[in-house]
């Protein structure tokens, strides 16, 4: 094994999403089975994309082929990194609490609340909205499965115990 | 979050995998060698990308392996320097927050870079955030938002037989992230994401 190239390209989420669909779509035409290590990671990482808040999850779906386009024209007139363009384009922020975590300095660069809050309408506008009751009720749902589970296995340790 | 990283590497197809499409058995010989596995100073790599190059096969003296060198790309799970990602808390302890996703769950967050006024609840197991007269919680499995801060790689040295006496070695995971939920915006996302009435309270 040579490591050609260590980063040669970055990807979104979304175009992850894109080449693991395909790829499972693909995979369904032929025949034999896959590695098992692929399939284990493709399926968590399905899981992952599938789970709130990631807007790979949400209805209607917020990404099209064009969609990565559309969002840099949108955002011309601020000054973002090409790493903030990437996790707006991965997290799509909403509030300007979330814009906050994303871009640095953002008091400084993008000063008011005003500017924030015509930023964050400007990437809902290309990524739309998240359905914020829908989205938190799905969030406290899977921690309670989740919870449970656990749960669930830590009574089954102490009966084996 | 993900990358493409670029490799060389020589694939060897065996006889049992001469009925399958050729391209098919490279990308699961390539899949099998790679996929849910870390390379140190690479990331977690999942799956084949494309593939850029093969050379003939050359059938290797007496074993009937086909030999083909070939160049392709791999997609890498390698959150850069101050990336934001969601997860779930697996865990707390008096040292820290342990994060999990799906797919990969060796994220910590040091009790040091969780916002100030945080205290380890000894009795619940879990961390409370003490802020303007009101508690919030870190529950386990609880989705939040965190910046990454730092990785910390572990190369998987065999361990030697007077080691493997020695009950005290800890077998440590090859690719590690630490992350920090000090800032604001950061930690369950039920905190931040509720409709604006609620958002507001947070505010500071």
């Amino acid at each position: 094994m040579k490591i050609l190239e260590a980063q040669s390209a970055t990807l979104t989420n979304y175009e992850v999403y894109q080449h693991l669909t395909e790829q499972k779509r693909r995979y369904s035409g032929t025949k034999g089975r896959r590695p098992g290590n692929l399939e284990t990671v493709v399926k968590e990482l399905l899981d992952y994309f599938h789970e709130a808040p990631s807007p790979l999850a949400s209805k209607p779906f917020p990404y099209h082929d064009g969609v990565f386009k559309a969002l840099l024209e949108r955002l011309r007139p601020w000054d973002f990194t090409k790493a903030e363009i990437l996790m707006i384009m991965n997290l799509r922020p909403t509030k300007p609490e979330n814009l906050n975590t994303i871009v640095e300095e953002m008091e400084e660069r993008f000063p008011g609340d005003e500017l924030q809050w015509e930023i964050v309408s400007a990437i809902a506008e290309v990524l739309g909205k998240p359905d914020g009751e829908a989205e938190r009720q799905a969030m406290s749902d899977e921690a309670k499965e989740a919870r449970k589970e656990q749960a669930d296995r830590r009574d089954d340790v102490d009966m084996d115990g | 979050m993900f990358i493409l990283t670029k490799i060389a590497d020589l694939v060897q197809i065996i006889p049992e995998d001469f009925g399958k499409d050729p391209a098919q058995a490279i990308e699961d010989n390539i899949n099998t060698k790679y996929a849910n596995k870390v390379i140190q100073k690479i990331g977690l790599c999942i799956c084949l990308y494309d593939l850029l190059s093969a050379s003939e096969g050359l059938i290797g003296h007496g074993s009937g392996v086909v030999n083909v060198n070939v160049e392709f790309r791999l997609v890498v799970f390698r959150p850069f320097k101050h990336e934001v990602m969601t997860g779930r808390i697996s865990s707390a302890t008096t040292t820290g927050i342990r994060i999990r996703t799906p797919f990969f769950d060796d994220i910590f967050v040091p009790a040091s870079k969780l916002p100030e006024g945080s205290r380890f609840e000894v009795s619940e197991g879990l961390y409370v955030w003490e802020t303007e007269g009101q508690s919030l919680f870190f529950d386990t499995q609880e989705t939040v938002r965190f910046r990454i801060e730092d990785e910390v790689w572990h190369d998987q040295i065999p361990i030697g037989p007077r080691d493997k006496e020695d009950a005290g070695v800890v077998k440590s995971s090859p690719y590690q992230l630490i992350a920090t939920m000090e800032d604001a915006g950061l930690g369950p996302c039920l905190w931040w994401d509720g409709d604006d009435g609620e958002g507001d309270e947070m505010e500071s």
